[in-house]
């Protein structure tokens, strides 16, 4: 931590909304895709994300911030259950959003491609939404009414799937 | 036009690889549901790589079940399933079927085999599998299929393996352990067994074992433990195992834990010789028969001669003095935690303990309400363990000020420098 803050490299990115944020290459390495733009030695001193918003961004700077300062688990060294339970209660935080912010940082972090964070963000959708009704689920994610299955195609889809409705 | 952007699923544009592993977070039958979301919803369902079909209530219709449980395993489309889990003990699933799923799941390559149902037929194919990693078994009666006496079984991948023994042969389940050459993690419980049986473990991969037996066994069965690489040694349930000294190789144990419940007391002393080279022990006895708690013959205790923490909780004998009877054997202690203890009046110890005198530097004492406190256990601890550095004191609820008061003004705190033991006052932890 101590080591990375005055000496190290920072890079620049550019949300879609042209705001720029200067953070640690390390906590850019978190994103498996930065980490291969800089070993490929294609990313300029700017690196633009056109499909992130400033506001997602921000939050996934938060994430990365938190994660890159945390000891990993393979430092090999008595894996210290304080950090590991500080990530815990740090990730259930950073959780507590609503669902458009959470599809958002979803879409972002397969983009980026950063493994924890998509997986953080699929548990809590799948906590949202298991045990409740299709309409309920509807509701939560906000299904696209056009996308929507015509009467007979549902009737069918309920049928073929009858033990699920039960 | 609107003048704000409606926010819409977008879910529905990621690839299916995304929404499949929402869906793998949940059991089966709620990511079934997801079919009738919408167009782009329709089938994600079927790439699901962790198949979850746990007990449902209320009981459904057998059929009903069965059906489902087919037609997901047909229509899986993922190019390998980690977790195949099914818990179903409230209805009968005959023993052809399971048998089936299981070949269907060694098809899709599984990982993970958690079994939880009456019976169990293990089909050919399972024995000729190279992905399994992680299997529990879970059942009142196993079959195998006829292996010739010739061949082996050999589940190459196998890591984790947890597994019940009940009222048939012990043969196949320890054929079955022994052909599993990369063992970490061994889980056996012992429950409804009718008879005698010999328990043999040679597993040189093993790092990890756990021994769980049920109240209704009636007898005592030789164990013969040869783990080489044993790290943690964890003994829960009535102890009715005799673990044979003989070829005994516990050399690498670090931890060890009993809970355990006793009827025969020349058992656990034996128990506690086999466990006494491990680092770290944790003892939670109860005897079968209250009364000899209160005048168990202690016999002669081992020595621990690597012992660095030691937790013990409830039985500490009728005066405490298998606390210091312990001690006096473990010249190394530096962690002692006692918890809950069930003693009498405290019996101050004759000669100090020699931990006490160079090595203890943490206490934990826990009880469940602060007046549980044994002051004079306390205040003995603290006035003869001469490098002590922390005494940490627990209860279920957390200490008033006023209570915190009255149990410190209690305390003879040694008359060394005061600041260089730390008394901190804490609730248990659930």
């Amino acid at each position: 931590m101590s080591t990375s803050s005055s000496s190290s490299k920072k890079i620049v990115l550019k949300s879609a909304d042209n705001e720029t944020f200067e953070i640690d290459e390390i906590v850019a390495l978190e994103s498996q895709a930065i980490k291969n733009m800089i070993e490929d030695e294609c990313a300029d001193n700017v690196i633009p994300l056109g499909n992130i918003d400033s506001k997602t961004l921000s939050k996934i700077i938060e994430y990365c911030k938190k994660h890159a300062e945390s000891p990993k688990k393979d430092d090999n060294a008595d894996i210290d259950e304080k950090a590991v339970e500080d990530l815990k209660s740090f990730d259930a935080e950073f959780a507590k959003v609503d669902m458009p912010l959470i599809q958002d940082i979803l879409m972002a972090a397969n983009f980026l491609n950063i493994d924890n964070l998509i997986g953080l963000m699929c548990r809590t959708i799948a906590d949202r939404i298991k045990g409740k009704t299709p309409e309920e689920i509807r509701k939560i994610l906000n299904i696209n009414k056009n996308d929507l299955l015509s009467p007979e195609q549902e009737a069918k889809a309920r049928e073929e799937n009858s033990w699920a409705f039960d | 036009m609107a003048a704000t952007i409606e926010y819409v699923d977008r879910l529905s544009t990621l690839p299916e690889e995304i929404r499949s592993n929402i869906l793998s977070l949940m059991p089966t039958k709620s990511a079934m549901r997801t079919s009738v979301l919408s167009k782009s919803w329709r089938y994600s369902w079927m790439w699901v790589h962790n198949l979850d079909f746990d007990e449902i209530h209320p009981v459904p219709d057998l059929n009903c079940f069965l059906e489902f449980v087919n037609r997901v395993l047909e229509h899986c489309k993922a190019t390998q399933v980690k977790i195949f889990r099914l818990n179903f003990t409230m209805g009968y699933v005959p023993e052809s079927v399971v048998s089936k799923w299981i070949t269907e799941a060694v098809r899709l390559k599984v990982c993970e085999l958690h079994l939880k149902v009456r019976h169990i037929k293990l089909p050919l194919s399972f024995f000729l599998n190279k992905t399994l990693t992680d299997i529990s078994l879970d059942f009142t009666e196993l079959h195998f299929p006829l292996l010739d006496g010739e061949s082996n079984i050999t589940l190459p991948c196998v890591k984790t393996l947890d597994i019940v023994i009940s009222s048939q042969p012990h043969e196949n389940v320890s054929k079955l352990i022994h052909g599993c050459p990369e063992l970490r993690n061994l889980s056996v419980g012992i429950k409804n067994c009718n008879r005698p049986q010999h328990y043999h473990y040679k597993i040189p991969t093993l790092k990890r074992l756990k021994l769980s037996i049920c109240q209704s066994v009636s007898y005592i069965s030789p164990v013969y433990l040869q783990l080489p690489n044993l790290e943690h040694f964890f003994v829960d349930g009535l102890l009715c195992l005799e673990f044979v000294e003989e070829d005994l190789d516990l050399s690498s144990l670090i931890n060890a834990k009993a809970t355990c419940h006793v009827k025969d007391d020349g058992l656990w002393v034996e128990l506690l010789e086999r466990i006494s080279q491990a680092k770290s022990i944790s003892l939670n006895i109860t005897f079968w028969n209250p009364k000899s708690e209160l005048d168990v013959c202690v016999e002669p205790l081992p020595n621990f001669p690597n012992l660095k923490h030691l937790e013990v909780e409830g039985y500490v004998g009728a005066k405490y003095q298998l606390i210091p009877q312990i001690l006096e054997n473990c010249s190394e202690l530096e962690h002692l935690s006692i918890v809950k203890p069930k003693g009498g009046h405290w019996n101050q110890p004759e000669v100090v303990p020699t931990c006490m005198v160079g090595n203890l530097k943490t206490l934990k004492y826990a009880e469940t309400r602060a007046q549980d406190f044994n002051r004079e256990l306390l205040n003995y601890m603290l006035e003869n363990s001469n490098v002590l550095k922390t005494l940490t004191i627990a209860c279920d609820n957390m200490f008033s000020p006023s209570e915190e008061q009255r149990l410190l003004s209690e305390l003879t705190i040694n008359p060394r420098d005061p600041k260089d033991c730390r008394i901190c006052f804490v609730r248990n932890s659930t």
